[in-house]
């Protein structure tokens, strides 16, 4: 009989021990990311949609212009924000979610929209546009049928106002998301976008 | 000892050490501690077409040229402008630096270690025959075949360190200004 109970508490011993395993390591990989929040999900989504727009107006300001500053910082976007849209998309990919939302842009970003001073918002959106900061469709035709210069500076005019409202995107999901990926990609964003804009608006002052 | 004892024992086991396993061997590429790196927070980074002056020799970040050096593992045999280098930093290049008298077979060397995101020069002001450079980061080293040149590339090119992932260093078609 003492035999028996002995034997007993080992088997519930080792049955502890190895449920304990199974949950520290499903932890452990619940760490890396596994689930991610809406704010995740939607910044991935939309973003890469915001970086595609960027990436269509450095390609058509590159066609329509010979200046080598604006044509090297244009390629400078193109592969940069091509390559961080792949990045989004991968992480997409790998938490199995659609690479494109079918609600409304920008909800996981709602309750800051609702508290940001009207100016803030009003001054990187324009109506007609998909996203804040993007270019309605109409200028982006107008970066098509200007002349050259012209096109330089309507090109300057539209990429800071699309930094804008990037950057804006990107704050909205540091302060959203706790996974390292996803927020260090996105302070990257903020601060590369804003000595992008910086820049544009020297180069402004040429025209 | 009934089977089923050993079994789940063995299992266990298993799981521990493979988890352990797995932990160390990632450790190993990524977050591996490299002795005698010094870092520093870069806050500077402009594009400005002025001559900057750095801190650090070869200066490991801050304000930067427009325009990036080629850094898909270029090799270049005489100094370059520090202005386009800092650029192919922020790029996340890493740059291998060393003195003009380093001896002829340790050049050739580290130019073997040249590959994508990286990129060579001679830098003649250099305090240490050979430095490793990439964003905010910074390795001395006496010897080319010292097992912290791969350390510093594995961890650095594209490093978690860089201000803009993603970013190329395909030279710019039509060349530099």
């Amino acid at each position: 009989m003492k035999y028996q109970i002995l034997k007993q508490n080992w088997l519930v011993v080792l049955l502890g021990v190895v449920v304990g395993m199974v949950i520290f390591l499903w932890g452990q990989n619940n760490q890396s990311g596994d689930t991610p929040n809406a704010a995740e999900i939607g910044f991935a989504q939309d973003m890469s949609v915001h970086h595609q727009q960027a990436i269509e107006m450095s390609f058509l300001v590159r066609e329509k212009t010979d200046n080598q500053e604006i044509r090297s910082f244009a390629f400078d976007i193109i592969n940069t924000q091509a390559n961080q849209r792949g990045m989004m998309l991968g992480w997409l990919d790998l938490w199995q979610q659609p690479m494109t939302t079918t609600g409304r842009p920008m909800m996981w970003m709602q309750v800051a929209m609702d508290t940001m001073e009207h100016s803030q918002m009003s001054e990187s959106f324009t109506p007609g546009a998909y996203m804040t900061g993007m270019a309605t469709k109409a200028e982006m035709d107008r970066l098509v049928n200007v002349d050259a210069l012209e096109a330089e500076k309507l090109f300057l005019e539209l990429m800071i106002r699309h930094h804008q409202g990037g950057v804006m995107m990107a704050e909205g999901v540091i302060d959203r998301s706790d996974n390292e990926v996803v927020t260090r990609l996105a302070e990257t964003m903020v601060n590369g976008q804003q000595a992008e804009i910086d820049y544009m608006n020297e180069l402004l002052t040429n025209y | 000892m009934k089977p089923i004892v050993i079994f789940a024992g063995l299992a266990i086991v298993l799981i521990v050490g493979g988890s352990w396993w797995s932990n160390t061997s990632k450790q190993k590429d990524f977050e591996q501690e490299i002795v005698g790196i010094t870092s520093t927070i870069v806050t500077d980074r402009s594009h400005v077409q002025t001559e900057v002056e750095y801190k650090d020799t070869p200066p490991v970040g801050g304000n930067h040229h427009p325009v990036w050096l080629s850094c898909n593992g270029d090799i270049y045999d005489e100094p370059v402008v520090e202005e386009n280098a800092v650029h192919s930093l922020e790029h996340g290049a890493v740059w291998i630096t060393y003195q003009p008298e380093l001896a002829a077979e340790q050049i050739e060397t580290l130019k073997g270690k040249v590959k994508g995101y990286s990129f060579m020069s001679p830098y003649p002001e250099q305090e240490s025959p050979i430095m490793l450079t990439a964003w905010g980061v910074q390795l001395p080293l006496d010897a080319a075949d010292d097992e912290r040149v791969d350390q510093f590339l594995t961890k650095f090119r594209q490093g978690p360190q860089t201000p803009e992932p993603g970013a190329t260093c395909n030279a710019i078609p039509g060349g530099m200004q």
